[in-house]
């Protein structure tokens, strides 16, 4: 019995031993597990502004050697109050907000699939995401071609979107619409429909056997309501009431009825065989649109794995853009082109982020993980320029978790 | 045609970095989950939503929107 | 899309081989083949003993100074495996006993005389794994004129390789036959095993047993062919390093199991085992076949 035993543990061991010699442990099963991901996190804006707890859930399923479907769906639980216009005092913009009054639900569902054949990869998204105060329809497809011994790959897609995106209020407090009858009702004067259509052409290349690059263009259209049916500007020279305030000296947030947006992403990830195959992941992308805005992204995260399948991963993250050229926190005159926005996310800003997500993973099979980011954005963070103010400073956190299970 | 775009193509990237051809047995760290452009797609997806949502730049990582009201 | 089968037969390490591969296309496969007869040459030239270039061979020039090397990744991991086997073989399997060949040409298969015990002894002092000093990025010998051997490992993990690789690029039905060495890729393309015939050790061209495999792998170790009389006794190529002479109790041992370089080094080891070889493949617990010098056969395949 001693000796089954021994002999036992000599088949282990032998076997460890030659599953750690290299290039021996790939599996033909590898690619073709049927997986589920779910994720929570909880967004929650400095100040108490706005809570949005997220849930998602994947679930990836391989039909057969060259066709799998995706198919992914999203809820955000959205509380809480967001800035809605800004005037002027003492020189200075001050804010106001938009009170407690925002209590959305967004559910969106996609299912994708992907096809490979010897020519190369294809893939088609449909999917579909409301609100009480948005519903966007969208398809995406995208291709995959390997050259060059499959050092290098050759990335095109296309993308469309049709939304319609309208405001909410609730009566009361603001019954103009629907007195008498308590509720929701639809704002009127606001809204409308937007289309949106995007094209990617990428290229990723092997640099060698520890690390690649990736360079991305995309290029997006927009037409149609591109304003926010929520906000208003400050606009002294108008006389009527602005309707839900009854204040005079506002107007609705204005903007063009077109927006091309190009980006241009730039990835490195490079592999460390000397630090525990630690990864090194870099990002820079440069956006120009032509509403005049132009940012940098740049990103980093260390990968670390460390022992018994534990791994840590720092993220840092900056970024800086300057102003629309038709923003202002306040206006006071009238513009020519006859467009007006004080939308914070149009201003000059600058934002650090950072955060550290700890993962773990059970028998090749389940994996459990936790982050937390924080983010900070400061109108003084900007290396860009135009038109911002401190008002609009303020910082999220992020707590998230995760479970993945593989069949 | 499509031949000739291929060298082309090949040819573009091989003039902006020296890059030595790794052959399919020497993908093994490259193959790492720690190695992949996108290591935890759920995360990056919320975390791009809320970063579009609270930003005006957008796009490059890929074709596709979610909608986004986006107070 | 229908799969053909694709065959490509070459020679490597010294035997013949063949890749067996199903594809959609000639292309297909022909990349496919290419990359594994790529990788197995490269190993090939990294670790054969006959090429005064290969990597082996500087390795073994270090051993004959006893001075100490510098070794890469794919080096250590080798000893490490040679490592185990020792480990787990009480000391047969010794990847530095091949220095015994002087002692025994097995090339010349009549008037073969047995060596004198002084000559045996002498040639001993250069054996032994306990002699040879390493770690993850060098190698050392605490005794000259010693010399490593890959033989029994190498060809065997690159069957192994080859099934990675036609992984990697998305090839799943398929075997490769490097030697007599076998991995499977994948069963045919309708879920149906391979059938791998054991060749009799007596007799070249008969069939002892045919295996059914649809996926793992499938080594042998025995006299086949190169092994010598010495007063009617047969004496195959594998030595003792702990005797000096080359073992006579089992003829043959064929192992399956799901790496190649596991049943390789299992069918070696029990060779070396001699008569406690059966015992300890039944114990080790894989499947496995063996016959003896006397042309008795057992072990678990056999019955299937």
């Amino acid at each position: 019995m001693a000796v089954i035993k021994r002999n036992k543990s000599a088949l282990s061991t032998l076997s460890l031993a030659a599953l750690a010699l290299p290039g021996v442990m790939a599996s033909a099963a590898d690619s073709d597990q049927y997986s589920v991901d779910t994720l929570f996190s909880r967004y929650s804006e400095s100040q108490n502004r706005m809570k949005i707890d997220a849930y998602q859930a994947s679930a990836y399923l391989p039909l057969t050697d060259t066709l799998n479907f995706r198919v992914n769906g999203v809820k955000d639980v959205v509380t809480g109050a967001s800035p809605v216009t800004y005037y002027p005092a003492a020189g200075k913009a001050k804010m106001i907000m938009s009170g407690a009054s925002i209590a959305d639900v967004r559910d969106a569902v996609d299912i994708s699939a992907s096809y490979t054949n010897n020519l190369g990869q294809f893939g088609v998204d449909v999917g579909r995401s409301s609100e009480n105060d948005y519903n966007s329809s969208f398809f995406n497809i995208d291709s995959k071609f390997d050259f060059n011994q499959k050092n290098t790959t050759l990335a095109l897609g296309y993308g469309f979107a049709s939304d319609n995106v309208w405001a909410i209020d609730h009566c009361p407090p603001h019954c103009e619409g629907m007195v008498g009858n308590e509720g929701k009702y639809r704002r009127s004067g606001v809204g409308g429909d937007k289309q949106n259509h995007q094209g990617l052409i990428g290229i990723t290349q092997l640099l060698d056997k520890h690390s690649f690059v990736q360079a991305n263009l995309t290029y997006s259209y927009s037409g149609g309501y591109l304003s926010d049916p929520y906000k208003a500007v400050y606009a002294p020279w108008v006389t009527e009431p602005y309707p839900n305030y009854a204040d005079s000296g506002f107007m609705h947030d204005t903007r063009p009825g077109e927006k091309h947006q190009i980006a241009f992403l730039t990835r490195y990830v490079r592999h460390f065989s000397n630090l525990n195959s630690a990864a090194l992941h870099l990002d820079y992308r440069y956006y120009a649109d032509t509403w005049n805005i132009g940012a940098h992204t740049f990103e980093l995260s260390w990968n670390q794995p460390i022992v018994d399948h534990w791994s840590i991963t720092p993220k840092f993250r900056y970024y800086s853009q300057n102003a629309a050229e038709f923003y202002q926190p306040y206006y006071t005159s009238q513009r020519t082109d006859g467009f007006y926005s004080s939308d914070y996310r149009l201003a000059r800003f600058g934002s650090v982020s950072g955060g550290v997500q700890i993962e773990k993973q059970f028998f090749s099979k389940l994996s459990v993980g936790f982050a937390i980011d924080f983010y900070k954005r400061d109108y003084s963070y900007s290396i860009n320029g135009g038109a911002g103010s401190p008002v609009d400073n303020f910082t999220f956190s992020i707590l998230s978790a995760n479970i993945n299970y593989k069949f | 045609m499509i031949g000739k775009l291929r060298y082309a193509l090949v040819f573009l990237v091989c003039l902006t970095g020296c890059t030595q051809q790794v052959m399919p047995w020497e993908r093994g760290f490259l193959a790492k989950p720690q190695m992949q452009l996108d290591t935890d797609p759920e995360r990056s997806k919320i975390m791009k939503h809320t970063f579009s949502s609270k930003e005006a730049a957008t796009g490059g990582y890929g074709v596709g929107g979610g909608g986004c009201g986006c107070n | 899309m229908a799969l053909q089968l694709f065959k490509y037969p070459f020679t490597a390490m010294g035997s013949p081989c063949e890749i067996q591969l199903y594809a959609a296309s000639v292309s297909d496969a022909a990349a496919v083949a290419q990359s594994i007869i790529h990788d197995i040459e490269r190993l090939e030239s990294k670790y054969s003993r006959y090429r005064p270039d290969s990597f082996l061979a500087e390795i073994n020039r270090a051993a004959a100074k006893a001075r100490k090397i510098a070794i890469d990744d794919e080096t250590a991991s080798l000893l490490h495996y040679a490592q185990t086997c020792y480990e787990q073989s009480d000391g047969l399997f010794d990847i530095s006993s091949g220095v015994l060949r002087k002692l025994w040409d097995f090339k010349q298969s009549d008037a073969m005389r047995i060596p004198n015990p002084e000559h045996i002894q002498r040639v001993l002092q250069y054996v032994g794994w306990d002699k040879v000093r390493w770690t993850s990025s060098s190698l050392a010998f605490s005794a000259k004129n010693m010399e490593l051997d890959f033989g029994g490992i190498v060809k065997e993990y690159a069957a192994d390789r080859a099934a990675s690789i036609a992984y990697a690029m998305k090839l799943k039905y398929g075997i490769v036959n490097l030697g007599g060495d076998i991995r499977v890729i994948g069963p045919h393309p309708d879920g149906s095993p391979w059938r791998i015939g054991v060749q009799d050790p007596r007799h070249k061209n008969a069939v002892l047993k045919v295996v059914a495999l649809e996926h793992g792998a499938m080594a042998s170790s025995g006299d086949y062919e190169r092994c010598i009389q010495i007063n009617g006794q047969r004496y195959s190529h594998i030595l003792n390093p702990q005797t000096g002479f080359p073992v006579n109790y089992l003829a043959a041992v064929t192992v399956t199991s799901d790496l190649c370089v596991l049943a390789g080094s299992a069918s070696t080891i029990a060779m070396l085992k001699a008569d406690q070889g059966m015992a300890w493949l039944s114990d080790l617990g894989l499947p496995h076949l063996w016959v003896t010098v006397d042309g008795k056969m057992g072990g678990d395949l056999v019955d299937i």
